[in-house]
């Protein structure tokens, strides 16, 4: 290489002599040559001189040096085109392949025979194979960005979707609560037409309707009752309230909590003085006679009167003024006495309401009545002043019961009885009516069934027939049928209270002979359910009973070692005495029986008496031991006059050591 | 008690008609569902217990006469059937510019009180005297067979089996429950006997290793109603609500 650097100088010098012509520069460049001619032959002298005088060692590390300085050179020349990474260090002296051409293009000699490109030379053949690494690199790292592009553009829209994921879980929680209040309304619908509707649904469908009908002309196609009578007619319990007040809250959920505020809570403080009242919980300090008083003063007076009074005992109780439970108890009556009075004016606004639409739409049938008429048309105006006028007098005196009778629905009654319809449907119309309801029905169907009798004239009977009169004959009738419902059967002959005659009786025979040990036994087991073959045509009933149970000491050997007279041991039983009643009993000379059947308690039996109709089977608990079933000892079993007896007194044991 | 079907519905066919290829045993499953109403019949009782009357129809659904707020049973519009022997014939006094009615009247059997009563121009209509009659339920005490039942739709299945010389008609009428329900419930029926035989033959040994124990001394019959009594386990306290 450096030959080669050499023959381009002489090169060049050459090209440039033949184009100077000047004669100083030539004198010049002719000096130059002579000194670096010198200076050549200096330093070529002084080389020979070291290597004469140099060691074997020394010559060895000036070769080596000469050496690495070429390499250097080498590496600086080819520093661009250079493929072992700098990391590594390698050299082609210092490599641990032992390759002497490490650093050099490796030339695949065959290979550029077989295309024809056997006579390139080194450089074009190190230049091209520099270029086509230099692109593979190219590409790779073209790659690389692709890839991590695509990586980078997978990720976003993976986070995309985790957003929009949860984005839709919040909103399937929100479809969710809608989709239950939408059942709860659809669930309320459905109770009101099978007939079966709740408190809760009846006070909704009376709020929604009071809500959206404020001024339109629609009759509603139910019966406009005071919502009071819904809660009196569902609620019956304290579970009922308490489920009722839970149902106004979510109800107010649905149907937003703004709507009919007022409304709702006046039934909400209505239904937790009704949970009050029948948990019996003591009112405060107020005495019974001071509440009827301070309910009289609540009354005739205004809620805006009202609502004044509540403002001065609030006043009070937050002055600590007085007693303050007893204003604080005043209060909580005001409360409650504010939201029923509040709700009670609200019902009559809502029937005046629709009186004023029942009226007018009578006007216009009446003014469509009377434009067919257009003859009479002097007489049209004073008629109407004349309605006016009575129309005012009527409303000024009119009640919110009247009120309520003119509003009801009339009823079709034909409907109910149309043969087309169906069953189903026919049960269904049945079912929804009220009482009230029912009674106009019936009397509706009376009439048109043309069922009157036709009737006589007291001239054309017999003179000697006795007449009844009207009101005598449903008093007799009366007296029999209670006389009759006196007689029914109770559990325990104790709670009869006042017994009939011959119940006197059976009393006093089986009351005969008690003594002071014995007491009245009237804990009765209870039955599974009984089915008779007769109990379609009898009414099952239980028999009335009085039971003794026989008391004593029991003077073993342990009792006589512990007791004595003045300090006596427990009593324990020693009989009972079983007097069972079976008055109406049809087959008088078949008598009861018993039987004794083991309970779980293995220290008792469960005694069942069985007789014929109409008497069910009755059983009594009663200790298991052994009967003596001698007269001698007590034992009696008959069935006499109605009356069946069982007497007995347990088995006693004795010993001697 | 269910009413008597008026159409025949169970047309069966003949089983032994192959309707499949001849000569080859066809299957042939047939399913057929009928729906029908059920009304249920009412009884009704005197005041002391005798049955009086049996009735299609609840008597406050019957025409109601206004004067003394008697119902009448009208034979088109209801089916009764009347229990009661033949009473005495009365003259009722209405108001005096009414006159006489003449009434025909029924009494109980038992107890001789009169609970209908009827009309010389029209016989066919039974009048039932207010307050006469009583419901099951107001009678009172328990009766398996005389609960109000309230009308319901029956669903009758009919299903046909046709296997060339073999066959079987199943008509059933059970409420709403499918096969798998029927195996489901006997199945857990059977849990229920196996449990209760396991817990009775440890009942048996229990009082067996019994026998060695001190025997109790009998107590008396306030201890005795007391132990009868127990005591009351604690209730658990009930979610409030019913429409979530």
């Amino acid at each position: 290489m450096g030959k080669d650097s050499k023959k381009h100088k002489k090169e060049r010098r050459r090209e440039r002599s033949p184009s100077t012509s000047d004669s100083d520069e030539e004198r010049l460049q002719k000096r130059l040559a002579e000194q670096r001619s010198l200076k050549k032959d200096e330093k070529r002298r002084q080389k020979e001189e070291m290597k004469k005088n140099e060691s074997a060692e020394e010559k060895r590390a000036r070769r080596m040096e000469k050496k690495m300085r070429k390499d250097a050179k080498r590496k600086d020349a080819d520093a661009e085109d250079t493929l072992i990474p700098p990391e590594l260090n390698y050299t082609n002296l210092n490599n641990p392949f032992n390759d002497t051409k490490l650093t050099q293009t490796f030339v695949w000699g065959k290979k550029l025979e077989r295309e024809g490109k056997s006579g390139l030379t080194q450089d074009e053949i190190t230049k091209q194979t520099s270029q086509r690494i230099r692109k593979n690199l190219h590409e790779a790292a073209e790659f690389k960005r692709i890839r991590d592009s695509r990586a980078a553009a997978k990720e976003d829209m993976e986070m995309m979707k985790r957003d929009a994921d949860l984005r839709a879980g919040q909103i399937s929680d929100t479809k969710e609560r809608e989709f239950q209040m939408d059942q709860i309304k659809e669930r309320t619908r459905i109770r009101i037409d099978q007939g079966r509707a709740k408190a809760i649904d009846l006070l909704s469908r009376y709020a929604r309707f009071a809500d959206e009908n404020p001024h339109t002309a629609k009759i509603p196609d139910f019966e406009l009752e005071n919502p009071m009578e819904y809660l009196k007619a569902s609620c019956k319990s304290v579970d009922d309230y308490e489920d009722l007040i839970e149902d106004i809250k979510t109800y107010r959920e649905v149907d937003g909590w703004a709507k009919n505020e007022t409304w709702w809570m006046d039934v909400t403080r209505i239904a937790e003085d009704e949970i009050q009242k029948k948990a019996a919980q003591n009112r405060g300090d107020v005495h019974a006679s001071v509440q009827t008083e301070v309910q009289n003063m609540f009354k005739n007076k205004s809620i805006d009167e009202l609502l004044k009074l509540e403002d001065q005992m609030d006043a009070k109780i937050r002055g600590n003024s007085g007693n303050k439970g007893y204003w604080q108890d005043l209060d909580d009556q005001l409360k409650v006495f504010i939201a029923r009075k509040r709700l009670r004016e609200h019902h009559g606004r809502v029937l005046r309401l629709q009186l004023a639409i029942i009226k007018e739409e009578q006007k216009k049938e009446i003014q469509q009545q009377e434009s067919e008429e257009l003859l009479p048309v002097a007489e049209v105006p004073p008629q109407v002043k004349i309605q006016k006028e009575e129309e005012e007098e009527e409303e000024e005196d009119e009640d919110d019961e009247k009120i309520s009778k003119k509003v009801r629905r009339k009823i079709d009654v034909q409907t109910l009885d149309d043969p087309e319809l169906d069953e189903p449907e026919r049960e269904r119309k049945w079912r929804a009516l009220t009482g009230d309801q029912l009674d106009d029905v019936t009397r509706e169907l009376y009439r048109i069934g043309c069922y009157s009798p036709t009737y006589i004239s007291a001239d054309d009977t017999m003179p000697g027939i006795e007449i009844l009169d009207e009101q005598a004959d449903v008093d007799n009738l009366t007296e029999r049928r209670n006389r009759n419902r006196g007689t029914l059967p109770s559990s325990s002959a104790a709670s009869s209270g006042a017994p009939q005659g011959a119940s006197s009786k059976m009393m006093a025979i089986a009351r005969e002979g008690m003594e002071a040990d014995e007491s009245i036994f009237g804990a009765e087991e209870q039955l599974a359910a009984q089915r008779h073959l007769w109990s379609d045509k009898y009414r099952p009933r239980k028999p009335t009973y009085l039971n003794r149970v026989q008391t004593g000491f029991d003077w073993n050997k342990y009792n006589q070692t512990h007791y004595d007279q003045d300090n006596p041991p427990p009593k324990i039983v020693q009989g009972y005495k079983f007097n069972i009643f079976y008055p109406d009993l049809l087959d008088m000379t078949v008598a009861p029986r018993f039987g004794l059947t083991s309970c779980e308690d293995p220290d008792f039996a469960i005694i069942r008496f069985k007789a014929g109709p109409p008497y069910e089977d009755i059983a009594f608990k009663v200790v298991n031991r052994e009967w003596e079933t001698l007269h001698k000892n007590g034992y009696k079993c008959q069935f006499q006059n109605g009356v069946f007896q069982l007497w007995f007194m347990f088995k006693k044991y004795r010993y001697r050591r | 008690m269910s009413g008597v079907l008026k159409s025949d519905g169970l047309e069966i066919a003949h089983v032994e008609d192959d309707r499949g290829v001849q000569g080859e045993a066809a299957i042939i499953d047939v399913d057929d569902r009928e729906e029908y109403f059920v009304k249920p019949l009412y009884t009704y009782y005197c005041t002391c217990g005798e049955m009086a009357m049996i009735s299609d129809t609840l008597i406050n659904r019957m025409p109601k006469r206004e004067r003394d707020g008697a119902r009448v049973i009208t034979p088109d519009r209801t089916t009764a059937k009347t229990f009661a022997k033949p009473g005495e014939t009365v003259y009722v006094k209405r108001s005096p510019a009414v006159g006489l009615e003449q009434q025909y009247r029924k009494m109980c059997k038992k107890c001789s009180i009169p609970l209908f009563y009827q009309h010389p121009s029209a016989l066919n209509r039974t009048f039932i005297l207010a307050d006469a009659l009583l419901s099951a339920q107001e009678v009172g005490g328990f009766s398996g067979n005389n609960e109000e039942q309230r009308a319901k739709k029956v669903i009758m299945k009919r299903n046909v089996k046709n296997q060339g010389k073999m066959g079987s008609v199943t008509v059933s009428t059970m409420e709403g429950e499918e096969e798998e329900e029927m195996e489901a419930r006997e199945t857990a029926e059977s849990y229920t006997m196996n449990a209760r035989i396991v817990h009775d033959a440890l009942k048996r040994k229990g009082i067996g290793s019994g026998k060695f124990a001190v025997p109790q001394t009998p107590s008396s019959s306030s201890s005795s109603s007391a132990a009868a009594a127990g005591s009351e386990t604690p209730s658990v306290k009930r979610k409030r609500g019913t429409l979530l």
